[in-house]
């Protein structure tokens, strides 16, 4: 037995079209066949200087096609040139355009959370990172992205200063470190260079990170902004679907109103704000225990009352939380059951809390 | 939670020969290709200082129509219109509040 495709090229060759012995299909009368079941979808291109042959030889073709095994019935349309058929296909086509595409990347990951804080010196790759170990502690998957192109700091917290990131096949490997993935422009160029880019450059570099790198995937991927409300914070705004923004505050007056920049931006792209961490709260002397408001504690919590965002929690002004950074062993993974390390991973754990219920 | 308004985000988004979009509260509008196009709020539609249509109408086909579109972030859509402009973002806010749009009763 035939296949069907042998059998109907068969039947359609013993169809005569024109005077000179030439069938329906060396004369590209046949233009599309297609099978759906049992019923065959037929195109015809019949020419009007054909009009005279033209209801007989739709005729011969139907009862040829239903002669072969596997067609039970067939559909005809009958158009008068080639050229219809492609002016009808380009209107339908351009009348009726796809859903919009989803052009965004990390689609790899249940949660992208961005780092941001309106001001910079805040602390923020410190939180950035510890708040990701605390994640991964919590069981989690975790990767970091290092998107402050103009002063990466994530390579020195953990430890991977001067490593370069490895090209496999078209795509660069995230590096690995205490169980998290991680890529930071830091590990792309040298430590002594400056980076003197204009917005399209770090938008590109942006999009190479999130586009051009062999992410794992997994439960969260935290974003390290750079300070300030500027074009990486709009490129990864528009390259991502942000489940959203985590600003980080120093209590006093300057950068609680950079904070309140950083939130009016994030409103504006769309992305929302899950809430502040009070970073450099209070210090703790280590030899009496007496607290010192260094920066004026609580000003974030009132400005979150105040914007009627969640306080996540504050993080106290600690030698070994900065020793941690500099080290290259966050304090989280350093000395897990230090006070800092609990106070980092009951933020992780609100912060979970807030993302479950956002989503 | 601040900024996120299910208002604001789309459900689906689909074209049949006018843009639909359901937004997440439930609300479907339904905007006119000719209307969205002359709404473009891109530099070179819109002078970017004065806020002033710089657009003519006059220039824009009367079958124009969106060619292949593109979601930006949580925010906006980007459109490719048959006369080859692309340039212009439109945000879901304004989609929602702003540009010329019917609401549908069925939802």
């Amino acid at each position: 037995m035939n296949s069907i495709e042998q059998q109907i090229k068969e039947t359609l060759q013993q169809i005569p079209f024109s005077d000179n012995g030439g069938n329906v299909l060396d004369a590209e009368v046949v233009y599309s066949l297609e099978l759906s079941g049992e019923t065959a979808n037929v195109m015809l291109v019949i020419g009007k200087e054909y009009q005279s042959i033209r209801e007989e030889t739709i005729k011969k073709i139907e009862a040829g096609l239903k002669t072969v095994d596997g067609i039970s019935d067939v559909t005809m349309k009958v158009v008068g040139s080639k050229s219809e058929i492609e002016t009808q296909q380009k209107q339908n086509a351009g009348a009726n355009p796809a859903p919009p595409e989803q052009a965004n990347y990390l689609q790899e990951y249940e949660n992208v959370i961005l780092i941001a804080s309106g001001k910079g010196g805040v602390g923020k790759s410190t939180v950035a990172i510890n708040l990701a170990l605390a994640l991964k502690e919590m069981g989690k998957k975790v990767s970091v992205l290092d998107a402050d192109v103009y002063g990466p700091s994530i390579p020195i917290m953990l430890g991977k200063r001067n490593e370069p990131l490895q090209v496999v096949g078209q795509q660069v490997k995230p590096l690995n470190q205490y169980g998290i993935d991680f890529m930071s422009v830091g590990n792309m160029v040298k430590e002594d260079q400056a980076l003197i880019w204009r917005g399209p450059m770090a938008h590109q570099v942006i999009q190479q990170m999130l586009r051009d790198a062999a992410w794992p995937g997994g439960d969260y991927m935290i974003i390290d902004l750079p300070p300030g409300t500027g074009d990486v914070q709009l490129s990864v705004a528009q390259m991502t679907e942000a489940t959203g923004a985590v600003i980080v505050c120093t209590p006093q007056d300057v950068a609680l109103l950079d904070a309140r920049k950083a939130i009016a931006m994030f409103n504006k792209v769309n992305i929302p704000v899950l809430g502040m961490i009070e970073n450099m709260s209070a210090f703790v002397c280590p030899k009496c225990g007496a607290e010192t408001p260094i920066f004026a504690k609580g000003g974030t919590e009132r400005e979150s009352t105040d914007q009627n965002i969640a306080y996540i929690g504050g993080i106290p002004i600690e030698m070994d939380i900065r020793l941690g950074s500099d080290n290259g062993d966050p304090i989280v993974h350093a000395s897990p059951n230090s006070a800092s390390a609990k106070v980092f991973k009951e933020i992780a754990v609100r912060l979970d809390q807030i993302v479950t219920e956002a989503n | 939670m601040a900024g996120s308004k299910l208002s604001t985000r789309p459900k689906e988004i689909y074209f049949d020969g006018r843009m639909h979009v359901i937004w997440r509260d439930g609300v479907h509008t339904i905007y006119k290709y000719w209307d969205l196009r002359s709404a473009c709020p891109c530099a070179s539609c819109v002078d970017e200082l004065t806020g002033e249509k710089v657009l003519d109408d006059s220039t824009i086909p009367d079958d124009i129509h969106p060619v292949k579109s593109a979601y930006i972030g949580n925010y906006a859509l980007e459109i490719l219109w048959s006369d080859d402009h692309n340039t212009g973002i439109y945000t879901f806010q304004k989609l929602r509040d702003e540009y010329p749009h019917t609401t549908s009763a069925i939802s």
